[in-house]
């Protein structure tokens, strides 16, 4: 797989997103979900979200695609997509947003199809939507041609989501999420129900379109295997906070901030020789519960290296690592330690 | 050197009568767990191939199309009583969802009394606690963060090592794992792992560790069984099918694997990448008898329409092909 530098040349972002909030007001009081997230993403470049559940990448996603359903709320922040802030789009704006400029692949592709419509018709859904206006050929030869577009025959528009399988449905997700051309996607988890096999070939499709269309790409997920094959740059988040960002070679080889250390550790591997195979180490703990966070750093209880600060101050990213005096692309981690 | 449970030459068919279609979910496997030396055996393979219709085949939860599930020699339906109660404590399990395991009115502590007075292994309730505190602490737990607790206050991780807690009380011979980290998240993944080592390392537990991942296969177990749509595709010690992979199945699959690691990516052209099949009969022909991979295997020949048998490519390893007819020696597994 190819990395995609070619468009990524083009120095101003696609993508900006400045301090984020996202919270969910329950009986048990204010969670912050996503607390203060911040990034950018020009044009053809690929960006990996990690983090365990509950670490507030799904809702930063949800949160671009302005999907946070009640309890929860957007709270603050800006999301612009080439210079127009999503968050103060009206409810029409932002439909209209949605898949002409960003749009998801949802995680689980088996709930997100309408179980009683015709693949055809969920395509043909969003151009209509989005006030396509055409002769019904040609919107039958655009179907045809997004499902050839993500690998599937164009016969497969006449089917019902129940008769394709798990790889063919995820697709079909695709294919609607590149339908009106968008110029960010995100991908919520595209692959986790699916086998290696299938997972690999769908990635493949998904890289292929998102070149072809310069679209910038947001990757979320857990398996950081997958996003060292797919992405160029990845952020960690933890408890709601993007705790470390940076290239993928960096944030791999030389991680600094000590949970993103730790849970490259806690990988297994199958490049271990025999003797060292099965020495896992874990991170001792559990992410902490949003109701109850920790004062100042939410990783420190977890830490080896907390010292006396920790429990009190609560660290910003600060670049650690210069990159080619690019300050949006350093390597940043938000540690005390730095 | 005694078995402690075998499966003979077992297949499973689900879904015949007159309008459903019939599902081969296994087809003519053996496995036979030794009573004596503690090993770990990954079963790997992807969604349908049979894996966790073995695990419900050794916990006696389904009995077998044909052939014969063997506990200690006795075939599982013509136990006794008094020796089924002995299977029920030799042979545990580890379900992959740590939540739905549990009752949720019941605190956990439910969970581990319960199977602690089902075998009566303690005489007083001062003693059940006890076993149960420091069965606990086996597993890295602090009891006191642990018992008096519901499920839904514990974490992922905690919940399924009360899993392996409740099968480590009972002193079993054998835990069946079936996806045991795949609803836990990555950090804390590899404690249960270590956990799972641990039962065989000191406690001399063999486990079927039944997996989709094989990089985590690969790093706990000592053989690994590879499965394909219900049929066994490679067998063997666990390093050398990694290393160098027979099967074309199985190169697929390691060949597909995500690696952590930036200077690693995943090679272009990777045989059979794309899935398509390749003209021979659909496997979904369910009374197809040749070789199950045939449909994407870009090496098919003619022989392919009869089921290759395990032909065994060197001392501890078998491979399911008609290309390792030649390389095999007379070696019977």
């Amino acid at each position: 797989m190819k990395t995609s530098a070619t468009a990524a040349d083009s120095l101003s972002p696609v993508l900006s997103v400045e301090n984020l909030q996202v919270s969910y007001y329950t009986s048990s009081g204010e969670v912050k979900a996503a607390d203060g997230v911040s990034f950018s993403l020009r044009a053809g470049e690929r960006l990996g979200l990690v983090g365990e559940s509950g670490s507030g990448k799904s809702t930063t996603a949800l949160a671009l695609m302005r999907l946070i359903k009640p309890p929860g709320r957007i709270v603050g922040g800006r999301a612009e997509v080439d210079g127009v802030d999503l968050l103060s789009l009206d409810h029409e704006g932002m439909r209209k947003a949605r898949l002409s400029q960003i749009a998801l692949v949802p995680q689980g592709a088996m709930n997100s199809l309408n179980p009683v419509a015709k693949v055809k018709n969920q395509i043909l859904d969003c151009l209509w939507d989005h006030d396509v206006k055409a002769s019904k050929s040609e919107f039958a030869d655009r179907v045809m041609d997004l499902l050839l577009k993500v690998g599937l025959e164009p016969g497969v528009g006449e089917k019902y989501p129940h008769e394709l399988s798990g790889g063919m449905k995820q697709r079909v997700t695709i294919a609607i999420a590149i339908s009106m051309e968008p110029k960010v996607i995100i991908a919520d988890e595209p692959t986790s129900a699916l086998d290696v096999v299938v997972q690999r070939q769908i990635m493949e499709t998904l890289a292929a379109l998102q070149e072809e269309l310069e679209a910038a790409i947001i990757l979320i997920g857990h398996d950081i295997g997958l996003m060292a094959q797919f992405v160029d740059r990845l952020s960690v988040m933890y408890a709601g906070k993007m705790v470390e960002t940076g290239s993928l070679r960096s944030i791999l080889r030389e991680p600094k901030h000590p949970y993103t250390e730790m849970l490259v550790d806690s990988l297994p591997s199958l490049e271990r020789d025999d003797r060292a195979r099965g020495d896992l180490r874990g991170i001792p703990g559990a992410a902490p519960s949003l109701y109850a966070l920790p004062s100042g750093c939410p990783f420190h209880p977890r830490c080896h290296k907390a010292f006396a600060r920790c429990d009190s101050d609560e660290p910003t990213l600060k670049i650690v690592a210069d990159f080619d005096n690019d300050n949006e692309r350093a390597q940043k981690a938000a540690c005390l330690l730095y | 050197m005694s078995d402690l449970v075998e499966l003979k030459r077992v297949s499973k068919t689900f879904g015949a009568g007159w309008f459903g279609k019939r599902t081969i979910a296994l087809r003519d496997f053996s496995l036979r767990i030794d009573d004596e030396t503690p090993t770990i055996t990954a079963l790997v393979g992807e969604s349908g191939s049979g894996k966790t219709t073995i695990a419900r085949l050794l916990l006696g939860l389904t009995p077998p199309t044909s052939g014969e599930v063997l506990y200690r020699n006795t075939p599982l339906r013509a136990l006794s009583r008094r020796v089924r109660k002995e299977f029920r404590r030799d042979v545990q399990v580890i379900f992959q969802d740590p939540f739905e395991v549990y009752n949720p009115f019941y605190k956990v502590d439910h969970a581990l009394h319960l199977p602690v007075r089902k075998a009566k292994l303690a005489a007083s309730k001062d003693e059940a606690v006890a076993l149960i505190e420091t069965t606990l602490q086996r597993v890295g737990l602090n009891p006191r963060d642990t018992l008096g607790r519901y499920p839904h206050q514990l974490s992922g991780g905690q919940r399924q090592r009360v899993m392996v807690a409740r099968a480590l009380l009972l002193n079993p011979k054998l835990i069946v794992a079936d996806e045991p980290v795949s609803m836990v998240d990555a950090s804390l993944r590899a404690t249960i792992l270590e956990n799972l080592r641990q039962l065989k390392n000191e406690f001399g537990i063999s486990i079927i560790y039944i997996t989709h991942d094989l990089t985590t296969a690969y790093e706990i177990s000592d053989q690994m069984i590879v499965l394909y749509r219900g049929a066994v595709a490679e067998i063997g010690d666990v390093v050398p099918i990694v290393r160098s992979p027979q099967h074309p199945y199985t190169r697929l699959l390691i060949g597909s694997i995500p690696m952590p690691d930036p200077d690693k990516k995943w090679q272009q052209g990777l045989e059979s990448s794309s899935g398509a099949t390749n003209g021979v009969v659909a496997a979904s022909d369910i009374d197809y008898a040749g070789c199950q991979f045939a449909d994407r295997c870009p090496h098919v020949m003619e022989e392919c329409a009869a089921a290759p048998p395990l032909y065994p490519s060197s001392e501890a390893r078998a491979v399911s092909c008609h290309l390792y007819k030649e390389a095999s020696t007379t070696v019977v597994l």
